[in-house]
């Protein structure tokens, strides 16, 4: 867009200054009518210059001027002859707008230094404040032959309207660049004939080329920057372009001279003249980030579907006023609905859930609305049938002005009917438990009776048995012989030892019948008030009792003084045949339990019959012996037993027996 | 003290045991004049709780030993309508059962009986038991007249 080029002005001035040279030694005459001439041939040639020319003499005055300059500066011929360079009213300025000093001005420097100034670009401002922008050339003149310098030749052109369109391309060029910076968009041109290439810097970019590189001349070679999978497509696109002027768009892979691969979308418009294509030219846009952000786009979005379409749950979009706008297989099955009903836009889910679950879907909404999402909550669907389906709900509000709620909807019929079942297995098993409790308590019932009636009508023949033989043997001895009153005897003794069963059987019945009172029992009271009675019922022997600190234990008092009444009992009996008895009543506290023991050292029992010591009527011993019934023990472990606590024995033949029993503590405070 | 009033109820259906205490009362010479009945009906015709107009002609007995297990009426109903009535509840009424039940002492105390007594099998501590009962209830307990 430069017009350059030595200015032909400053030809024409060297050449005036030359022609001005040629008068010097005339004759006075000759002179004036050669200077006429010549003044006249002056005017025709300044007039007929394209730029403006103005003279100055030696002062720096003006002394000659043409149209052109006079136009340019826009005054008249009176106005500017006698005109002087430096005029405060004129001001002149570089092309940064710096003021231009007076020795500086062009015309100053041919004057005053003799040198010609070639294409000088300034400024001149006009009085009336209008910027004229200037070429200027000066070239001293010389008066003659000689070195004096008699004048200056200014010539110059008005280049503002230039200046104005270059500055308008640069701008541009500028706006463009940065545009196609921005865009990532690149502009070419290939040129048919020429086979030349014609890139903008954004093309350089999209390549990492820089200019110096490229060599325009071979199309060929940028072909070479597509990766090796897509060149065979821009040649045959570009090909086809050239040779049939057939335009192409197309988004290939491309690799970069660093190396780096890039996805470019590239296009190519060929321009025909007289029915040839003479010229391509398209662009280049680096779209790399865009195909990622594409890419990752649908990768989210397939997941989303893969998640709709895999049918694990419902999934809906609806809104809150009960559109349901997408919805997949499963929740389409579930409310039994078809797919073109959903896409006719007639499903709603508000009208498929029973009304007294309206309130449980709203409260959700209320929750969404405050926190976003709503805690899974249970409901009903109404199906197209009227049957009902139990769920259970997930939502989420998502953002935007719609009201559009993402639902989560499970089908839970099965877990449903689970729980209905094991309802019903769970009331028949009640059921079960108050038919066998009933039972049990009839069969207690009948227990109760059948003891009522033993303690009452088996007690009653007894004590007959007992007290007629006693009659007899006392009234009617001397009628008997020695042998009957024995006999008689015999079966005194057995009608009492009955008699001391059916109690004692009585007494284990009672036990395991009655409720228990629940209390705090002090064993060690209890333990040395029972040591005391049975001292006293065995009295004339000498019995050591040791009884340890006792802890309390949480039972019912009776029952358990009945327990230290048949151990403490048992411990006297069986000491009997030894020189020093001796009973020692012992407590530890171990796991949540307490272990009372009472030891003796009696006679102790054969301990491979261990097991049978605390069944009714198990006896280790003759009756002879050690009287008894074999119940005390048995009552014991029933008491132990309803306390929750265990029975235990130790012994060995002649060694003394120890007989513990545990109750748990847990529940003493 | 009217002589010709009985002295002892016995209500009890068990001849064996009628004769039983009837030899330990008169072994001690407790009771010459004892009145036995055998069961609950035969009881309440005689004493007539609730029609004093009517009562023994002889006057109420000075003691009621009385067996719980009877025939048609039983022992715990003759005592309920013997306490019940103003005119005889202030009539010692001893229960002798062989019944051990911890609901039959209960329920005879709860109904106003004077004593709760379970006849032991062994003869000698039944007679014992007998001649104690009757020494204390006919000769030391004083009642309203």
């Amino acid at each position: 867009m430069r017009s350059t080029g030595p200015s032909s002005a400053g030809d024409g001035a060297d050449r005036t200054a030359a022609a001005s040279g040629a008068y010097g030694d005339s004759t006075l005459e000759r002179t004036q009518e050669a200077l006429l001439h010549s003044e006249r041939w002056h005017e025709a040639v300044l007039d007929g210059l394209a730029e403006g020319v103005v003279v100055h003499d030696t002062e720096g005055r003006i002394v000659a001027s043409n149209p052109v300059a006079r136009a340019i500066l826009g005054l008249e011929v009176d106005e500017l002859t006698g005109k002087t360079s430096v005029d405060p009213e004129w001001q002149s300025v570089w092309s940064d707008g710096t003021p231009v000093r007076g020795e500086d001005l062009p015309a100053v420097i041919a004057r005053t230094t003799g040198q010609p100034v070639h294409d000088v670009v300034m400024g001149v401002r006009h009085p009336s404040g209008v910027t004229k922008w200037l070429r200027v050339s000066a070239m001293p003149l010389r008066e003659g032959l000689g070195d004096e310098v008699s004048g200056a030749v200014i010539s110059f052109s008005d280049i503002s309207e230039a200046r104005r369109a270059e500055q308008a391309l640069r701008d541009s060029q500028v706006l463009l660049n940065a545009t196609q910076e921005l865009t990532k968009v690149g502009g070419w041109a290939y040129d048919v004939e020429s086979k030349t290439v014609t890139w903008t810097d954004e093309v350089y970019r999209i390549h990492e080329v820089s200019p110096d590189a490229h060599n325009p001349n071979s199309a060929a070679r940028d072909i070479e920057f597509y990766a090796p999978g897509d060149q065979a497509r821009i040649d045959e696109a570009f090909l086809l372009a050239v040779e049939e002027g057939r335009p192409y768009d197309l988004e290939l892979r491309l690799i970069t001279a660093n190396g780096r691969e890039i996805w470019v979308r590239t296009s190519g418009h060929p321009e025909i003249e007289d029915g040839r294509v003479v010229r391509l030219y398209g662009d280049i846009q680096d779209i790399t980030e865009q195909r990622a952000a594409k890419e990752e786009l649908r990768v989210a979005h397939e997941r989303v579907r893969r998640l709709f379409d895999a049918n694990i749950m419902g999934n809906v979009f609806v809104r809150q006023t009960g559109a349901i706008l997408e919805a997949n297989d499963y929740f389409l099955d579930l409310i039994g609905r078809t797919r073109a009903e959903l896409e006719r836009g007639e499903l709603d889910w508000r009208a498929a859930t029973p009304p007294e679950w309206l309130p449980t879907s709203d409260h959700a909404i209320g929750e969404m609305r405050s926190a976003g999402t709503s805690a899974p909550y249970e409901k009903e669907y109404l199906r197209a049938d009227g049957a009902r389906v139990p769920v259970i709900v997930a939502a989420t509000a998502l953002p935007g002005p719609d009201g559009l709620i993402a639902a989560f909807v499970l089908d839970i019929s099965e877990r449903k009917r689970a729980e209905e079942s094991l309802r019903t297995l769970n009331a028949e098993l009640e059921e079960r438990v108050q038919a066998r409790t009933a039972a049990l308590e009839a069969t207690n019932y009948e227990l109760e009776a059948f003891s009522y009636s033993v303690s009452h009508d088996l007690r009653a023949p007894l004590r007959s048995i007992d007290a007629f033989s006693q009659i007899l043997l006392r009234e009617h001895a001397e009628a008997l012989d020695a042998e009957a009153r024995r006999l008689l005897g015999v079966v005194v003794r057995n009608a009492q030892q009955m008699g001391h069963l059916i109690d004692d059987l009585l007494a284990l019945s009672r036990v395991g019948r009655k409720d228990l009172e629940w209390t705090p029992v002090d064993m060690g009271v209890q333990a040395r008030s029972v040591a005391a009675e049975c001292s006293a019922a065995a009295p004339g022997r000498a019995i050591e009792f040791d009884i340890g600190s006792l802890h309390r234990a949480p039972g019912d008092p009776g029952l358990l003084r009945l327990v230290w009444t048949n151990l403490i009992d048992n411990a006297v009996k069986f000491t009997r045949p030894v020189e020093r008895p001796r009973i020692e009543v012992r407590c530890r506290r171990r796991e949540g339990e307490c272990r009372y023991t009472v030891r003796d050292n009696g006679v102790g029992f054969d301990p491979a019959y261990v097991d049978n010591l605390f069944k009714p009527f198990q006896r280790l011993h003759q009756t002879a012996e050690f009287e008894g019934t074999g119940i005390g023990l048995a009552i014991v472990a029933r008491i132990v037993h309803r306390h929750g606590g265990r029975v235990w024995a130790e012994s060995a033949p002649g060694e003394g027996a120890t007989f513990g029993f545990s109750l748990p503590t847990k529940e003493l405070t | 003290m009217n002589v010709e009033s009985v002295e002892v109820l016995l209500v009890e259906d068990s001849p064996d045991d009628v004769e039983l205490t009837l030899r330990a009362l008169r072994e001690h010479n407790l009771a010459n004049r004892v009145k036995v009945v055998s069961d609950g009906v035969e009881a309440l015709d005689y004493i007539r709780p609730d029609d004093p107009a009517n009562a023994p002609r002889d006057g109420y007995p000075k003691l009621v030993l009385l067996d719980l297990k009877l025939p048609r009426i039983g022992g715990l109903e003759v005592l309920r309508r013997l306490k019940a009535s103003e005119a005889t509840k202030t009539i010692p009424i001893v229960v002798l059962t062989s019944s051990q039940e911890e609901s039959d002492l209960v329920e005879s105390y709860r109904l106003g009986a004077n004593s709760y007594i379970v006849k032991p099998v062994d003869f000698q501590q039944f007679t014992q038991a007998v001649v104690r009962l009757g020494l204390y209830w006919l000769l030391l307990n004083k009642v309203p007249e």
